[in-house]
């Protein structure tokens, strides 16, 4: 993502979003959280098989990250704004290239922007498990070099809506810390399409272990 | 006024749901209007790499079509061989959409001085057809 694009993302979809979160938080009592996570990006579903190239993945998993500020109404439901970052792996294909005698070298990433609702399924002393169900921005990219030839991978997405469902299971480690492991299933509304017109819907599952802390 | 109970909270964020949905099918999608059609049809047995004026189409199948509607004046043409499939080779052309206004008279009105004529203008555009084979290709030909 360009600086260009971020900037027009914060000016488009930011705006509102805080405009959202400061009501609900005059509306409501509760207390703010902000999360950090890390870990990896699964592409999951045929659309990340390469179109020719038999037996190989074009995009495989890779390193993601997330931070997130959420609103908990209370012990049991709270509204998270999630922001994610993370790459595929493009080696699979590149090692396929290589034994065939073509140098490739080629990159993609993945961004999301999403509201989760979340409600809290189970407790018990310090541990829980969260459900979440949200919605938002998918933002996607990507490029390949080969033979002094470079080609944008505009058959993904550059925005598409976005729906997502996911786990999380949660340990407070103090009063104001809590360690999470958290999947999900993000599917977007635009899938890829090539330049033939062919398409395949769009999915991945970002699997994450972070810290979140009490405002 | 406090919302205590969760659903409430969902019942007030409805219609801020439903504009993120949305929000992409307002910004980035839209049709272009006017504007000639570019056809590419790949006739050769390998996938291409097509670009038509730096957007690029990438892995054509062996037998199918690229379409760009919208486009008009000179429009440059590349199309190369994708990696990794034993050929290498590049072909390159540039085709001409012209564009064509029509003007139609609505309203005849003769030698009448009280009578205003109007005329109604409409603009049509060519289409082009480029045929991407194994000779041209081999040819690095247009």
């Amino acid at each position: 993502m360009t600086l260009a694009q971020f900037t027009g993302l914060i000016r488009v979809a930011g705006l509102p979003l805080l405009v959202t979160v400061a009501a609900a938080q005059s509306l409501c009592a509760g207390e703010w959280t902000f999360g950090l996570g890390g870990g990896t990006l699964l592409p999951a579903g045929s659309w990340a098989d390469h179109p020719f190239a038999a037996e190989t993945r074009l995009f495989s998993p890779s390193w993601s990250m997330s931070a997130e500020f959420a609103f908990h109404t209370g012990e049991r439901f709270s509204v998270a704004l999630v922001g994610s970052y993370g790459r595929f792996s493009t080696g699979a294909w590149e090692e396929y290239a290589g034994t065939r005698g073509a140098a490739v070298e080629a990159s993609a990433w993945m961004g999301t922007l999403m509201v989760g609702l979340r409600p809290r399924i189970w407790s018990a002393g310090g541990s829980a498990v969260t459900l979440e169900l949200g919605g938002g921005l998918l933002f996607s990219g990507g490029k390949e070099s080969a033979n002094d030839r470079s080609v944008e991978y505009s058959f993904l997405p550059k925005t598409a809506s976005a729906l997502s469902a996911g786990l999380e299971v949660e340990h407070r480690l103090s009063p104001s810390t809590a360690l999470f492991l958290r999947g999900a299933y993000i599917a977007s509304l635009a899938g890829i399409r090539y330049g033939d017109g062919a398409e395949s819907p769009l999915s991945a599952v970002p699997l994450l272990l972070g810290v979140r802390w009490n405002l | 006024m406090i919302i205590s109970h969760p659903l409430r909270l969902l019942h007030f964020l409805r219609g801020w749901i439903a504009a993120w949905l949305l929000l992409p099918y307002a910004v980035s999608y839209g049709d272009r209007d006017g504007g000639g059609r570019i056809l590419v049809h790949n006739g050769t047995p390998y996938y291409l790499h097509v670009i038509i004026n730096e957007t690029p189409y990438l892995y054509v199948r062996p037998g199918h079509w690229v379409r760009e509607s919208s486009v008009s004046g000179s429009v440059d043409l590349r199309a190369f061989y994708a990696p990794a499939q034993g050929v290498e080779s590049s072909a390159d052309t540039v085709l001409q959409i012209t564009e064509t206004t029509t003007s139609t008279v609505k309203n005849d009105c003769g030698q009448s001085p009280d009578c205003e004529k109007t005329t109604e203008a409409s603009t049509s555009y060519s289409s082009a057809t480029w045929e991407v084979t194994p000779e041209l290709m081999n040819g690095g030909g247009r």
